[in-house]
């Protein structure tokens, strides 16, 4: 082989690694731009800070940390987050819900043009349906950026919220507020669970460190536990419980601490949640292997009410789990009336509704 | 003369082995009866067994009986069986398709038992109908493997595993539409469960549902065990050793496929056993099936039985028990791999 055509190969070599870098720069800088042509990261403001507003649009940080310009009064919104259709229903705009995944038979009664809804992804979000509908406003998980920001690049805008903590969710109560054009009815609502949770904290300090009943949430299985940071796990402490799996330390939600550990807690109270429980307190109490537990002996395993509408969804009806709770446990602070004068009093402030003990399953 | 002492010696170090692996899986069990994060002393685990053998008067705490029988006992017995299930089936399938990469579920079981288990879900089906479900779907899934090569008029090995590729691919394709459309917030941990494999919500009633179609599958193996030695030979000399290759390799399927279905059924998807348990045995009683087999029952039941007492015991939260079998069991076939590299090339 010539040295003239062993130069040639070289320089094609050269070219083509040119070629293959600078396509690679292309690719990496295109998909830059495709981030940030949805909603900026402003990772340095509070979420629900509002940037910037006109008459028409404001420009707010969600609970992803973008920021996101969104037209004032949506009239068409969709979603594929199903905790926050509650949310939109206790603000009064449930009316404007164009476009959502799953629903069920209490959301429906509140709010029958549900049934109408096209529907734009249970969980996952469909773009093309999203892009057909062409909402004023898409509300989305905020873990989930990239749905966001792919919504937002088809030209929708779209906010992300959180609601695993109380905390989480008043600031999601207080962004949706915000750009649903319904802010003082979000703080009405605000205000409304915060007293709740007040009063049941109140209460829950008037018991003393050793009289503290010990209790756990379990959820889908038998073994799976609501640990310190969920909500579930919040709202036992805020009831004036000891939660024994508050020190769990786990990525997963519903960590599974297993039958024996739980045996080794031997907590007062047992809890099952209501959402997708594949057993029910009878099936404790049927069996032999839990029948020395002190949840067990003292008949003190209880589904969260959840029959109509469930009082641990991520929200305000959560100060409803809270006082169920507390009433179970402590029914010389809350008694059963009072439980009952709250939850009527609740669904009239929250839906307008007046609810009977049956239909809610309490 | 000297062929029949040889093989005297054989069978005596086999049965030796045996022996020795017996006593040690019993010996784990009565350690791991005892270990857990509810506190009970080793001379109470004992008061409690020999009392409820010799129905002593009860002395000892309700709760801690409770415990050991009713928790920690069927959890145990779960694990060995799952574990000396995975294995065995493992072993045969290595054997009968001469095969060193073949695990338990190749045929589509396992995937098969999955949508069992996530259609049963989907329809709100109450546990024990969830477990009957997750084992008809694994049957469904090998019965479709070994009816594709029918239909295709081929009797080979190859079409075989081939067919159990199609299958398997169709069944995580049919399981992966389930958890597309299951209920994000309830079913979908549930189907996940499954596929990840644990111990943590098996019962008495669990176990033995499973347990009598699981011990008559063992035997079947164990006693076919001369046979799965002329099968592994090829089918062209087991052919002339007399051996009806069909037959046999059909009877081999269906015992491993319910030994894996029901194994399924108990733990969910648990990999790496089947596959790296057999190697062991393998180096430690010799590939001779008579003492392959039995040997490769314990060391899966031991194995499992640690596997799951770790899980059980480290950390606050349970782990499944796949993670664990995936981190110990893909270095192990790694370092298998490299004292066989000779063998492999």
């Amino acid at each position: 082989m010539s040295s003239d055509t062993l130069k040639l190969k070289s320089h094609i070599k050269k070219r083509a690694l040119s070629v293959i870098v600078l396509i690679m720069a292309a690719v990496l800088m295109l998909s830059g731009c495709g981030v940030s042509s949805g909603g900026a990261a402003s990772p340095d403001k509070a979420p629900g800070t509002v940037i910037s507003e006109t008459e028409n649009e404001l420009t707010i940080i969600d609970q992803a940390g973008r920021e996101v310009t969104v037209n004032r009064d949506p009239q068409s919104i969709a979603l594929c987050y199903r905790v926050v259709v509650r949310f939109l229903l206790n603000l009064g705009v449930g009316d404007r819900i164009s476009g959502m995944g799953k629903t069920e038979p209490f959301l429906e009664d509140v709010q029958p043009s549900l049934k109408e809804t096209v529907d734009v992804g249970k969980g996952v979000a469909d773009i093309e349906a999203l892009a057909s509908l062409k909402p004023d406003l898409f509300i989305h998980k905020a873990s989930d950026t990239e749905t966001l920001d792919a919504v937002q690049n088809i030209g929708i805008p779209s906010v992300g919220i959180d609601v695993e903590s109380p905390e989480e969710m008043l600031t999601a109560l207080d962004i949706l507020g915000k750009v649903c054009g319904a802010e003082e009815r979000a703080l009405e609502l605000s205000e409304y669970y915060e007293t709740s949770v007040e009063m049941t904290l109140e209460l829950a300090g008037t018991v003393s460190d050793n009289k503290k009943k010990t209790a756990i949430v379990m959820g889908s299985s038998i073994g799976k536990v609501a640990d310190g940071s969920m909500l579930q796990g919040k709202m036992l402490e805020s009831a004036g419980a000891v939660n024994c799996a508050a020190d769990l330390k786990s990525a997963e939600l519903w960590p599974t601490a297993g039958t024996e550990q739980i045996f080794s807690w031997d907590p007062d109270y047992i809890f099952i949640t209501g959402s997708g429980a594949s057993y029910t307190a009878d099936d404790i109490y049927s069996d032999p292997a839990w029948s020395e537990m002190k949840a067990v002996k003292g008949k003190h395993v209880f589904m969260i009410p959840s029959a109509y509408d469930s009082w641990e969804f991520p929200g305000i009806v959560s100060s409803l789990g809270i006082e169920f709770m507390m009433s179970t446990m402590y029914p010389e602070l809350l008694s059963d009336e009072q439980l009952e004068h709250d939850v009527t009093d609740f669904y009239m402030m929250a839906y307008g509704m007046e609810l009977s003990r049956e239909k809610l399953g309490y | 003369m000297g062929r029949e002492k040889t093989l005297n010696s054989i069978n005596r170090r086999g049965g030796l082995i045996n022996a020795a692996l017996f006593l040690v899986l019993l010996f784990l069990i009565l350690i791991c009866l005892c270990v857990g994060k509810y506190s009970i002393s080793a001379g109470d685990c004992l008061k409690i067994l020999v009392g409820q053998i010799f129905h002593l008067e009860q002395n000892w705490n309700g709760m801690d009986e409770n415990m050991l029988l009713g928790v920690r006992f069927p959890r145990t017995m779960a694990s060995v069986m799952v574990g000396a299930s995975l294995a065995l089936s493992g072993a045969v399938y290595q054997g009968i398709f001469k095969n060193p990469l073949v695990s338990p579920d190749f045929l589509g079981v396992s995937s098969g038992a999955c949508v069992g288990a996530a259609i049963a879900i989907l329809m709100s089906l109450p546990s024990g109908l969830v477990q009957v479900s997750a084992f008809l779907g694994g049957l469904a899934a090998v019965f479709l493997t070994v009816a594709i090569p029918g239909l295709m008029r081929s009797d080979s090995n190859i079409m075989l595993v081939l067919s159990g590729i199609i299958v398997g691919g169709a069944m995580s394709s049919i399981l992966g539409f389930i958890k597309y459309i299951a209920d994000p917030e309830t079913q979908l941990a549930a189907i996940t469960y499954w596929q990840l494999g644990s111990f943590a919500y098996v019962n008495n009633a669990a176990v033995l549902s499973v347990l009598p179609l699981s011990i008559i599958a063992t035997l079947v193996l164990l006693a076919m065990s001369w046979w799965i030695n002329v099968l592994s030979l090829g089918e062209q000399e087991a052919k002339s050793l007399g051996a009806d290759v069909r037959k046999l390799r059909g009877i081999c399927i269906i015992c491993s496929t319910i030994l894996t279905a029901g194994a399924v059924c108990i733990s969910g998807t648990i990999g790496w056993v089947g596959l790296v348990v057999p190697h062991f045995g393998r180096m430690t009683a010799g590939s001779d099936n008579r003492i392959l087999l039995p040997a490769c029952c314990c060391m899966g039941g031991i194995f499992m039985l640690l596997v799951d007492t770790v899980t059980r015991i480290i950390g606050p939260a349970e782990m499944p028990v796949s993670i664990l079998t995936g981190l110990i069991g893909a270095p192990f076939f790694a370092w298998l791999l490299y004292r066989q590299r000779r063998n492999v090339r």
